[in-house]
Formats: structure tokens, sequence, C-alpha cells
């Protein structure tokens, strides 16, 4: 009963590999906004150390205030962006689960009709059986590469993000 | 560490950049204004007066009896005018300075702005050249007003200096020449009103 449920939440792999590829292009391109956000913040930072501002009686300089005030509003949209990107990487993960999940179904899959094969003499059902078997072994490859393309996407994104983490943040004066 | 070095260290670190001190401390206090009003009357002064100086010849004689004393006056009037010029002057190039500074962060404003992607950053920016194109139409208009004021006091100078006195004026003010009318000598004084209207007739010469 169970594996029969399984068999109809089953995505095709044209579904699975549509599926990593979007979240993959997902990731790179909110990598893609934290790297220009990250460009302005940079650009700015650059603008209020060569500015020659100073002080007057009545306070800060305001142009000194204005660009100040671009980099507060682009580092929010930073943190903003980061946090989207969080939640992209988080079903992403979900994702790799997921493969993860239905890569040990059809390993057990596997493992149950090797087992059954012995059992059987039957050529034809045997034949069958092993049909069966290689196709589940390359659902299992399938699923494998499928696993290792979202955790690069990730892995690749997470690299970026801490490096952006570290700019924007970690120089912050 | 004493105050200064401390002051110093502080500056040291600083993002910025301050700006011109000189020039701070003129906006802050108005001098700019204060040394204008100041040289404005003086100026108007001068110009009223020197066209107004007697003839003398090379001794310093004069049909005037005022001619030394109005001498003394013009001269007085010139160091005066001098003194502001040379304070005007200091002052214009820390405005220039401010001038300079602007014009710097002007650029750098509107070069960052271009490679900026962020909107609402874009949008800070535009403020910011805002502000900084006010301080420098402001210094700028101030700086017009200050050569403007230079070249003005300059001219007066030299127009009231080509009318000098031909030997060196003491610097004590002393009345010199006959006074205005026979009346105000001092033995004037007891004569009868009569005596004293024909005695300030006699003084005007052959009519």
């Amino acid at each position: 009963m169970k594996k029969n449920n399984k068999r109809t939440d089953a995505k095709s792999r044209d579904d699975i590999a549509r599926t990593v590829e979007q979240s993959g292009a997902d990731l790179k391109e909110k990598v893609g906004d934290l790297d220009k956000l990250e460009k302005d913040v940079a650009t700015i930072r650059d603008t209020l150390a060569n500015l020659e501002c100073g002080g007057t009686a009545e306070g800060a300089d305001a142009v000194d205030q204005a660009i100040t005030g671009a980099e507060d509003i682009t580092v929010e949209i930073f943190d903003r962006e980061d946090e989207a990107l969080e939640d992209l990487q988080s079903e992403n993960e979900g994702h790799e689960q997921d493969l993860s999940e239905h890569s040990d179904s059809e390993h057990s899959d596997v493992e149950k009709l090797s087992e059954a094969s012995s059992r059987i003499s039957t050529n034809e059902t045997i034949n069958e059986m092993v049909k069966a078997k290689e196709a589940a072994l390359q659902d299992i490859d399938f699923l494998i590469e499928q696993i290792r393309r979202v955790k690069e996407a990730r892995d690749d994104s997470e690299k970026s993000q801490q490096g952006y983490q570290g700019t924007v943040h970690g120089t912050r004066s | 560490m004493n105050q200064d070095q401390l002051d110093q260290e502080t500056n040291n670190d600083a993002v910025y950049e301050p700006r011109a001190e000189g020039y701070g401390k003129l906006r802050l206090y108005g001098l700019v204004g204060q040394v204008l009003r100041e040289l404005e009357p003086l100026l108007k002064q001068l110009e009223d007066f020197w066209p107004m100086m007697p003839k003398v010849d090379a001794n310093g004689n004069s049909e005037c009896p005022f001619a030394e004393d109005m001498y003394r006056k013009k001269a007085g009037l010139e160091k005066k005018v001098l003194e502001k010029v040379a304070v005007l002057r200091d002052m214009r190039n820390d405005i220039a300075r401010e001038l300079e500074r602007c014009k710097r962060n002007l650029a750098r404003i509107s070069v960052d702005a271009g490679k900026l992607q962020t909107r609402g950053a874009v949008k800070q920016y535009d403020k910011g050249f805002c502000v900084q194109e006010q301080e420098y139409l402001e210094a700028k208009w101030q700086l017009d007003e200050v050569e403007e004021t230079l070249l003005r006091a300059q001219a007066t100078l030299e127009a009231s200096r080509r009318k000098a006195y031909p030997v060196p004026l003491s610097d004590e003010w002393k009345p010199t020449g006959l006074p205005a009318s026979a009346s105000s000598y001092p033995e004037a004084r007891g004569q009868t009103k009569l005596d004293r209207e024909v005695g300030d007739l006699i003084s005007l010469g052959k009519l």
C-alpha cells in the first residue's frame, strides 16, 4: 500500500531535473542580487572614504548623512535578500532530502528485488526483475547526480554568501 | 599626551577629511558677511572722499586751508580699507578652497552614483548631490561677492592713491591751515556781531 502511494507521488526524471535546475537558477539569481548589493555597498563606502566632508556646529554634514543613508538602505536590502537566499537554500536542502529519500527507497527496492530474484526460479519473472533492478539502479544514478547538482548549487551559494556577508557586515563602520 | 595630540589622533581615526577649517569658521560665524558689511561704508566713504581732494603743489601747499587734514583723513581711510581688504583676501582663499572641495565631492558623488544599481541608494546620492551643490553655490556666490568687492576696493585704492599728498604726512592729527571763517580766530572773540560779519566778508576775499 505504501509502495503504491509512493509510485503515485513519484516525479518523473524530467520533473526532478527541472526542479533541480530551477532551484540552482534561483540560488544563482539571488547570489547575483547579493553580488550587486555588495558592489553597491563597496562603492558607497568608497564614496564616504573619499568625500571631503566635515562637521559643522549643527552636526554631521548633510552630504555625509545622505551617503550614509544610501549605505543603510543598501545594507538593509542586502540583509533582506540574504534572508531570501537562506530561504532558497533551505528549500534546496529540502529538495536534496526528498531526492535522498527517493534514492534510499530505490536502494531498498533494489535490495528487495535482489532478495526476491534469488528465490524465484521462473526465467521470465527473473528477467522482469532484472529489468526492474536495472531501472532502479539507473534511477539511483540519476538521483545521485541530481543530489550532487543540488548540493553543489547550495554550496556555491553559501560560499558566495559568506564572502558577501563578510564584506558587508565584517567591515561595516 | 596633550589636547592637540589627542585631537590629532581623533582626526586621524576619522574616515572623512574634514571641511577646510578656515571656511568652517567663516561659515559658522558669518565672518565674510561681517567683513563685507564693515568694508562697505569705508569704501563708500573713500569713493566719495578722494575726488574732493584739493590741489597741492610739490611742497604740500594748497589754496585749501584743510588740504593736509583732508589728505590725512583720506590716508586713514585707505589704511582701514587696506586692512579689511587683507582680511578679505585671506577669506577669499578659504572660500576658493571650499569651492574646490565642493567640486571634488560633486564629481565623486556623480561618478559613484553612476555605478550604483540600488534605486534607494541612488536617491540618497541625488539628495547628497543637491546638498553639496547648494554648498557649492553658496560658496560660489560668496566668492563672487568677495571678488567683486576686492576689485572695487582695489580700483578705489588705486584711484585714491593717485591723489597722494606730495610730502609725508605726520601721523599725529594737527589741524592745519586757516579756519573756515575769520570769526573762528580767537581774537574775534569779544567782537560785536557786526565786526564778526565784516570780518567774515573780508575773509572771502575779492568778489
